[in-house]
Order: structure tokens, then C-alpha cells, then sequence
């Protein structure tokens, strides 16, 4: 499977699977990938939920080009868990 | 799912400003969005029947946008964006970077989505500023997008809820200023609890008697 740099999720309310499960999934297929995720829902259980199920970083919408940029790069070193 | 229509002033006082702090994240998220300057009013706070819902945003027979999110996990209940149908293509035309153009006949695919991305944003902002001040975790269905005359959305809201059936509605109106847009651009926002244990549940987290 191709390595990938970066994987940025911008869904964590979906019909079927939710984020965190996702982001679970995720993490079993690639145990070194580096998840951001990008949402509206930015509540602190919701993204304590998030960062648990693998996520390296959160950026809540709405965000700047910079925000986004910088969170990026961040993620881009930051130590798998 | 009953609600029977009692709020004291003080209670009144709090949902309105629990009211005014959501809509308040929504607005700023909406400025952001947008660049524009972002005006909301003094949050509406009453018991509705579906049948007396949307009345300030269009006639019956009027074509609107419905930008809709079901709120789950602690409280239940629906958060609603309305705007007419043409001054949601004005603001899909804002969001997409093309204030200048001419306001599409019918909306497309692409300013669809970008109006289901900010009413998602803004559902969002507000959740996120309620769930801050309950200390509780609220989950947003999937967003979902309609364009009908007001008429069906209040025929549909009688249908899953029934006629009289009594609902706590959160009523803000939001204006974008700065643009010169004719007669201006506004769509309203509605925060509805439909069963007493949400609405106790939001009182008590608040400290007031439910």
C-alpha cells in the first residue's frame, strides 16, 4: 500500500461510521498515519474523542489558510501515539 | 414527545442568553466565512406550534432554502436555517467569491454544497457554544439541504410532529451588512426543543428549576 504523508478527515458525522471509528479504522490499517482532522464540531468531548482514536491534530472550522497551514505542519512531526 | 408551554421570566431571561452566546459563536463563524460584518438580533424565545414556525422569513407560498441539523446525544432537537431562495444564492454567490455576478434562477451543485458546508458551520459554532455552557456533549446528525415553498416545511414539521404539538423555539435573525444587496440579506436561525425532559435538561444544566 503507498505511503501516505498526510491523511486529513473532515467528517466527523457521517451516515454510517462515525469519525472516531473511522479514525480507529484508520489507525489498525496504518498504525504510523499521521491523522488530522478538519470540523465544525469542536466540542471538547467530541475532539477528546477524536484525539483518542488516533487523531494528531484538530482544526475547528472555520479556519484561515495559516491556521490550517501551521496545524499541518505540526501534525507533519508530531509523535504517533 | 409533549412540551407544555411554561417558562418563567427568569427562565425565559437565561435561554435567551444561552441563546445570544450560540448565535453569537454562529455569527462569528459566519463573518469569518464571509468577511462580512455579521449583525444577530435579540434571540426570540417562545412556544410554537410547527403551523406558526418560518413566518418571518417568507410568505407560505415562498420558495426557501432549509438548512437542517438534528441535534442527539444529551438534548434533542432540531437546529434550522432559513433563507429565501434568492437570498441564498446571493449567499451562496458570496461564499463562492462572486458577489458581483448575478444571483443564479436555481441553485447547482456547487452552490449547494457551499451552503450545506456553512449551514453545517453554523449549527456547528452554536452546538459547540451550548455544549460549553451546559457541560454536555451535543451530536449533530448528517446536514441536510432543501429548497421548497415554506408551506411543505411547515406541512412536514405537522406531519412528525402533529398540529398542536408545542415547541420551544429559539428564533435569531442574522443580517449581513457591507454589501449593497438588494433589500438586503438575512436568514433566520431556529434553535426547537421538542420534548419537556430536553428542556428541563437545558434549565438544570443552567442552574434553574427545571
Amino acid at each position: 500500500m503507498p505511503k501516505r504523508g498526510l491523511i486529513c478527515d473532515d467528517a466527523m458525522i457521517m451516515p454510517v461510521i462515525s469519525g472516531p471509528d473511522t479514525l480507529r479504522q484508520v489507525r489498525g490499517i496504518d498504525a504510523e498515519a499521521r491523522i488530522l482532522v478538519c470540523s465544525a464540531m469542536g466540542q471538547e468531548g467530541l475532539v477528546k474523542e477524536a484525539m483518542e482514536a488516533g487523531a494528531l491534530g484538530f482544526v475547528v472550522k472555520p479556519f484561515t489558510p495559516d491556521n490550517l497551514a501551521s496545524e499541518v505542519d505540526r501534525v507533519a512531526v508530531a509523535a504517533l501515539p | 414527545m409533549t412540551m407544555t408551554p411554561r417558562l418563567g421570566p427568569v427562565q425565559q431571561d437565561a435561554l435567551r442568553e444561552m441563546a445570544n452566546i450560540g448565535s453569537g459563536h454562529a455569527a462569528t463563524a459566519l463573518s469569518q466565512l464571509t468577511g462580512l460584518q455579521v449583525m444577530i438580533n435579540v434571540p426570540d424565545v417562545a412556544f410554537k406550534r410547527p403551523a406558526e414556525i418560518g413566518a418571518t422569513v417568507a410568505e407560505r407560498d415562498e420558495r426557501v432554502v432549509r438548512l437542517a441539523m438534528r441535534m442527539l446525544g444529551d438534548l434533542t432537537g432540531d437546529t434550522v436555517f432559513l433563507m429565501q431562495e434568492r437570498k441564498a444564492g446571493q449567499f451562496a454567490n458570496l461564499l463562492l467569491g462572486r458577489a458581483d455576478e448575478e444571483v443564479p434562477d436555481e441553485l447547482d451543485e456547487m452552490e449547494l454544497s457551499s451552503l450545506l458546508e456553512t449551514g453545517n458551520i453554523m449549527a456547528a459554532s452554536f452546538m459547540n457554544a451550548l455544549s460549553d455552557c451546559m457541560g454536555k456533549t451535543l451530536l449533530p446528525s448528517v446536514p441536510s439541504i432543501a429548497i421548497s415553498p415554506l408551506s411543505e416545511i411547515v406541512t412536514s414539521w405537522v406531519g412528525e410532529m402533529g398540529a398542536d404539538q408545542s415547541l420551544l423555539v429559539v428564533e435569531t435573525s442574522f443580517t449581513f451588512g457591507g454589501m449593497h444587496l438588494d433589500g438586503g440579506l438575512r436568514g433566520v436561525f431556529l434553535f426547537m426543543l421538542e420534548d419537556e425532559d430536553g428542556l428541563n435538561e437545558l434549565l438544570r444544566s443552567i442552574g434553574l428549576p427545571a
